[in-house]
């Protein structure tokens, strides 16, 4: 990624509550790597005021305390110079976590029901949905939906599929895919998703992710169909 | 020293006021759905402002209190009775042992919050027979209901159906025709409508583009545009992320508002920007100090006087 890329981002307002910086306009792993370099940068140095931060794939979002903000003398655009001088600090950039899951998966069957309607829809067999679904080490690019829910990416551009248009309920450890993401519902939720298998994996622990955003996962088919 | 769920309601719960630093790992923040009204209930009775406190809906549970103790209750109007005694909202009220509360009839608003002195312990639904440990011992022992004789302002509160908004990032998907629509005219909230969300009914919105957007970011009072052109605003237990495109998020000061709306209560979206939500945030929070400061005076003065009695 070169220089040029790196300085440029947008920041919008995201309510009267919340700014976004938008370092990208893809999907991809430089900008995402960007996305939690800049995260880590302003977790551990936190400004004051600002509550929360939400990394996404190619986004930033801070969370602030209108209280604190409004009573800076411009309000908000106090906030925004400190953001703005704080891109200018050069930072490491994160590179992908060396933490790679390595996640067992029964594919279709109960538990992978909409696996045979994505093959006929595709015209892909089942045998080839499995290995272009596998092949790849995916990378986390974010948590977000429920708590401890993983959108790793990028997925085969032939297994491509649209969201499902009513939410069905999900069990914890089903493995879905939508567009060209790939995820795990770490509990039981509806979803949209077109579920294509299941892991037992463990994904949260007391509550808390054990996927973190940069973090690499390989999906291991425990199954021949 | 507790109260005890008599008799459980639909969606009663002990609330927090939001759990922050954590959604990086998708985990809400969650909280009271009105923020006005629950602040301003803890500042009656001479809590912190952010103290834990009962959410509850209609209908009601039924609430038992094993001890006297000294509670407010603010919000919607359901009606609440203490031994068949009808209570007054907005007021600092003591409750006798063995006090039994019920709310009869809902007659404006859809939540209302219960503050007790001292806070509460525990989290979650409220569920029948459960008893909930009152955070301090209450320093009074009264066999007789005694409703002070003053009350909190709370126009703030005022069931207008006027709504601000600031224009959301995907705000120009929107064509002409629809942008129009939305700001001036009035839609019905749906009976889709929890602490996750609130779904409006309108003819169905029009987009110049159908391009996905990257999930990111979504925020209490986030105004999401579904496939299907129809919208929900997000509430406090909104997801932290999402795919649908953001045209307009509510101001914070007008959340509270928005949150005591019920199926069938109209809203009328108006524009408004950055400048002018951060003077009404300000101005209702200075509002809320202030009922904070003069209730912590009023109380001092009436348990000095009254040691004695009670």
């Amino acid at each position: 990624m070169n220089a040029e890329n790196l300085k440029s981002y947008e920041i919008y307002a995201l309510g009267d509550s919340a700014i976004t910086i938008e370092f990208g306009k893809y999907i991809n792993p430089e900008t995402n790597d960007l996305v939690i370099s800049r995260f880590n940068q302003f977790q551990e140095n936190p400004i004051k005021g600002v509550l929360d931060l939400i990394p996404s794939y190619h986004s930033l979002t801070l969370c602030y305390d209108l209280n604190v903000v409004a009573k800076q003398k411009s309000g908000l655009h106090s906030l925004i110079d400190q953001v703005k001088s704080r891109l200018e600090e050069p930072i490491e950039l994160h590179t992908h976590s060396t933490q790679l899951h390595e996640v067992p998966v029964v594919y279709g069957g109960k538990n992978g029901s909409d696996l045979l309607r994505v093959s006929q829809e595709k015209g892909i067999d089942l045998q080839e949905i499995i290995r272009l679904h596998a092949e790849p080490t995916y990378r986390v690019y974010m948590l977000g939906f429920i708590p401890g829910f993983a959108y790793l990416g990028e997925l085969h551009a032939k297994l491509t599929m649209p969201r499902k248009s009513t939410p069905q309920p999900m069990i914890p450890g089903s493995i879905g895919i939508a567009g060209l993401q790939t995820g795990i519902y770490p509990s039981f939720s509806p979803g949209g998703w077109n579920i294509i298998g299941h892991t037992d994996y463990p994904l949260l622990e007391n509550g808390m992710p054990i996927l973190q955003a940069g973090d690499r996962v390989k999906f291991i088919p425990l199954n021949q169909l | 020293m507790s109260l005890i769920i008599h008799k459980a309601g639909i969606l009663d719960t002990i609330q927090h006021f939001g759990v922050k630093g954590l959604q990086s790992k998708g985990i809400r923040p969650g909280g009271v759905m009105d923020l006005f009204s629950a602040s301003i209930a803890n500042a009656l009775v001479g809590n912190k402002l952010n103290e834990d406190l009962l959410e509850i809906h209609f209908p009601a549970c039924e609430i038992i209190f094993t001890k006297s103790c000294l509670i407010s209750i603010v919000g919607a109007h359901f009606s609440a009775k203490l031994n068949e005694k009808y209570l007054p909202l907005n007021r600092p009220i003591l409750i006798p042992t063995n006090g039994k509360l019920q709310f009869v009839a809902p007659k404006s608003g859809r939540i209302v919050y219960l503050a007790i002195q001292g806070g509460l312990l525990g989290q979650g639904r409220l569920i029948k027979n459960s008893e909930i440990a009152f955070k301090k011992k209450p320093k009074l022992n009264t066999s007789s209901l005694h409703i002070f004789p003053w009350s909190a302002d709370v126009h703030w509160q005022k069931y207008s159906p006027e709504i601000h908004v600031i224009q959301g990032r995907e705000w120009e998907r929107l064509n002409e025709e629809s942008q129009r629509q939305f700001c001036c005219k009035p839609f019905k909230l749906s009976h889709h409508a929890d602490r996750m969300g609130y779904r409006l009914q309108h003819q169905p919105f029009h987009t110049r583009t159908k391009e996905e957007i990257i999930s990111s970011a979504v925020n209490f009072g986030t105004i999401q545009l579904l496939p299907n052109g129809q919208t929900i605003v997000l509430m406090a237990d909104h997801q932290t992320t999402g795919g649908y495109p953001r045209i307009a998020h509510v101001i914070s000061a007008d959340l509270p508002k928005l949150a005591q709306k019920s199926p069938g209560d109209e809203v009328i979206f108006h524009l408004t920007d950055q400048e002018t939500a951060e003077k009404e945030w300000v101005a209702q929070q200075k509002h809320i100090r202030q009922i904070q400061n003069i209730s912590q005076l009023k109380l001092n003065e009436f348990f000095q006087k009254n040691s004695n009695q009670l």
